[in-house]
């Protein structure tokens, strides 16, 4: 018979179903003799069963397939076509001038960039999700247009939803708001919006500035959290699903933490919150996602400019046809205003066939000396030597700092 | 079934459909994993949906066609990362970043006893996986947030099923001891062997 420690070491595998079957008849007669080994069993199926029902309601609700399959940019034809993504990617770099002292030929902008839209001009955000037609308009008396994907959202303008549409914004901050059918809402400025009608779903980004919610009957303050806001006719409907806000009628104030839900009347003098389970209230909000593409743009031109950000590999081509020795690489950039928190720099060299040459480190210190604005990065054992084509990819390492800088490399021939 | 390097081949050559074959085929380990990292701020399916579109994107880079799997797992992880930088100055205060806190066992010990309300039992098993050693953190949210078996926690981690079998064994006897004061506490029911 199986010894209990052996036994132990089955356990598991056995209540995932995953034992073969000669284990599976060790451990089941030696359960059915050991007292001790069957208690322990079932206080590890218990464990499992808990486990298994508490993420149960947290498992991926929607399949994505079809989400994923209808935004694929189109793949790239061979393999140099790829990306920079650096704020300079938006404009091409070929350098002909540079073309007698360096190899450089195809500068880092091989890429795949995301649709370009007009200047947004003091966008407070994006749409990231349109369905069904939603409008928007400019002011009261301006004709109303489709809020269509990836529309940037303005100061002023006053969303509407029909029947069968719905809509989502990503507000800076990133804040995002869930719009349902037959809603009417004005975006005052990125902490403060108006809802005359219908139903949002907010999660607001934290910030020392309140976030407000007007309604006709009372107004929603708050500092960051996940809610829900209904006018429904004469009354307006409150549900916090994470942290808590203060609502307000005119008349009385209260606090409504999480899970609670208050209703407000115009006529009452008190307003009493009520225990709900948030998440099944605003289930409605779980079905709009946003659209990654429109995320994407909302970070790069909404929300980066704030924070700096550019988070991602730079890559450069460089064509060598006369398969020159390359020893070295000169990496240059602009002098920023910071002087500390650079990140650090990974760097991979592949010759044109992707395998790599070598890789190397830039420490984040390199790009704080003051004046300083270009590295060497030696070739570690010697040049590189008989490849036509040497690619070179920069990943960021945060684990200096989180400013990155945006490169230019080169590569001098011998 | 197409092997997961054919199906790479095929999307290399512009098959989206063979790409939503792979979607398909690991959209429950990337999310779990996205999930993993950030799952408390309900961002996992945005996150799993960019790590899909960077791995196509990155496509032509892949080395080893038929090691799409972990390849993917790495561009998930690296997809969460960014997304947990993007947010960190909101979340500094509660996860020290880039990994998920470590807590000791004592931690997960405590706390009130008895029948607890759905949060706060999600909170105590959320506890309970923190203290388990980083290694063992991820293959146990890919094993029951989604319910994937040994093999395809393999296939997707990089790591051999036994070494698998291996941590999830050592994860549950943990997370037993962890959790025993938790779930339903009926009395000695009789014993009913399980089969497949």
């Amino acid at each position: 018979m199986a010894s209990c420690t052996q036994v132990e070491t089955m356990l598991q595998a056995w209540i995932d179903e995953e034992l073969g079957h000669a284990e599976r008849v060790i451990l089941e007669q030696h359960l059915a003799e050991c007292t001790s080994c069957r208690s322990i069993a079932r206080k590890q199926q218990r464990s499992t069963a808990l486990l298994f029902e508490t993420f149960g309601e947290h498992r991926l609700r929607h399949d994505l397939r079809r989400h994923i399959q209808n935004h694929l940019p189109e793949m790239a034809p061979s393999r140099i076509t790829m990306k920079s993504n650096s704020s300079r990617a938006k404009v091409p770099l070929l350098a002909p001038a540079l073309a007698a002292a360096v190899v450089l030929m195809l500068a880092g902008v091989l890429y795949v960039q995301w649709p370009e839209e007009p200047s947004p001009g003091g966008a407070l955000g994006v749409v990231t999700y349109s369905e069904g037609g939603p409008t928007h308009r400019a002011r009261e008396s301006a004709e109303a247009t489709t809020a269509s994907l990836k529309t940037y959202v303005k100061a002023g303008e006053r969303y509407e939803t029909g029947p069968d549409a719905r809509l989502m914004l990503t507000l800076r901050g990133p804040t995002r708001v869930k719009i349902a059918e037959n809603t009417s809402l004005r975006i005052v400025d990125d902490r403060e919006v108006q809802l005359e009608a219908g139903r949002i779903w907010l999660h607001v980004s934290p910030s020392e500035r309140r976030f407000r919610v007007d309604t006709p009957i009372g107004e929603v303050d708050v500092l960051g959290t996940t809610l829900d806001v209904e006018v429904e006719g004469e009354q307006t409907v409150v549900t916090v699903r994470k942290g808590t806000v203060r609502v307000e009628n005119g008349r009385a104030t209260v606090e409504v933490a999480r899970d609670e839900q208050v209703v407000l009347k115009n006529d009452e003098a008190e307003l009493t919150p009520r225990t709900v389970i948030a998440s099944q209230e605003m289930r409605w909000a779980d079905a709009i996602l946003p659209e990654p593409e429109a995320t994407r743009l909302f970070e790069e031109v909404v929300q980066a400019p704030e924070t700096g950000l550019l988070r991602k590999e730079q890559f450069f081509v460089f064509s060598n046809p006369g398969r020159k020795a390359v020893s070295s690489f000169e990496m240059t950039w602009d002098p920023g205003a910071q002087k500390e928190g650079h990140c650090s720099y990974d760097v991979h060299v592949y010759d044109g066939n992707m395998s790599e040459l070598f890789t190397s480190h830039v420490d984040g210190s390199v790009f704080e000396s003051a004046g300083k604005t270009s590295y060497v990065l030696w070739v570690p054992e010697g040049p590189i030597t008989g490849v036509n084509m040497i690619q070179l990819k920069v990943v960021p390492d945060y684990s200096t700092g989180e400013i990155e800088t945006s490169l230019d490399v080169a590569a001098p021939v011998q | 079934m197409q092997g997961d390097a054919e199906l790479v081949f095929r999307c290399l050559e512009g098959d989206t459909e063979a790409y939503g074959d792979l979607v398909e085929r690991y959209q429950g380990a990337v999310y779990a994993t996205a999930y993993y990292y950030a799952g408390r701020y309900g961002a996992a399916e945005d996150i799993a949906q960019e790590a899909f579109l960077m791995a196509y994107k990155s496509l032509p880079w892949l080395k080893e066609a038929d090691k799409f799997a972990p390849w993917l797992k790495t561009i998930t992880c690296r997809a969460a990362g960014n997304w947990l930088r993007r947010h960190q100055k909101r979340y500094s205060k509660e996860t020290p970043l880039p990994y998920k806190k470590t807590v000791s066992i004592e931690d997960a010990r405590e706390g009130p006893r008895g029948s607890l309300e759905r949060d706060e039992l999600y909170e105590r098993v959320q506890l309970a996986i923190d203290s388990l050693p980083e290694r063992y953190r991820l293959p146990v949210v890919l094993r029951y947030l989604q319910e994937l078996s040994y093999e395809e926690i393999s296939l997707f981690t990089g790591e051999s099923r036994d070494e698998i079998r291996g941590i999830l064994q050592r994860a549950g006897r943990q997370l037993r001891d962890l959790l025993a004061d938790l779930g339903s506490q009926q009395g000695e029911s009789e014993w009913h062997p399980a089969h497949k």
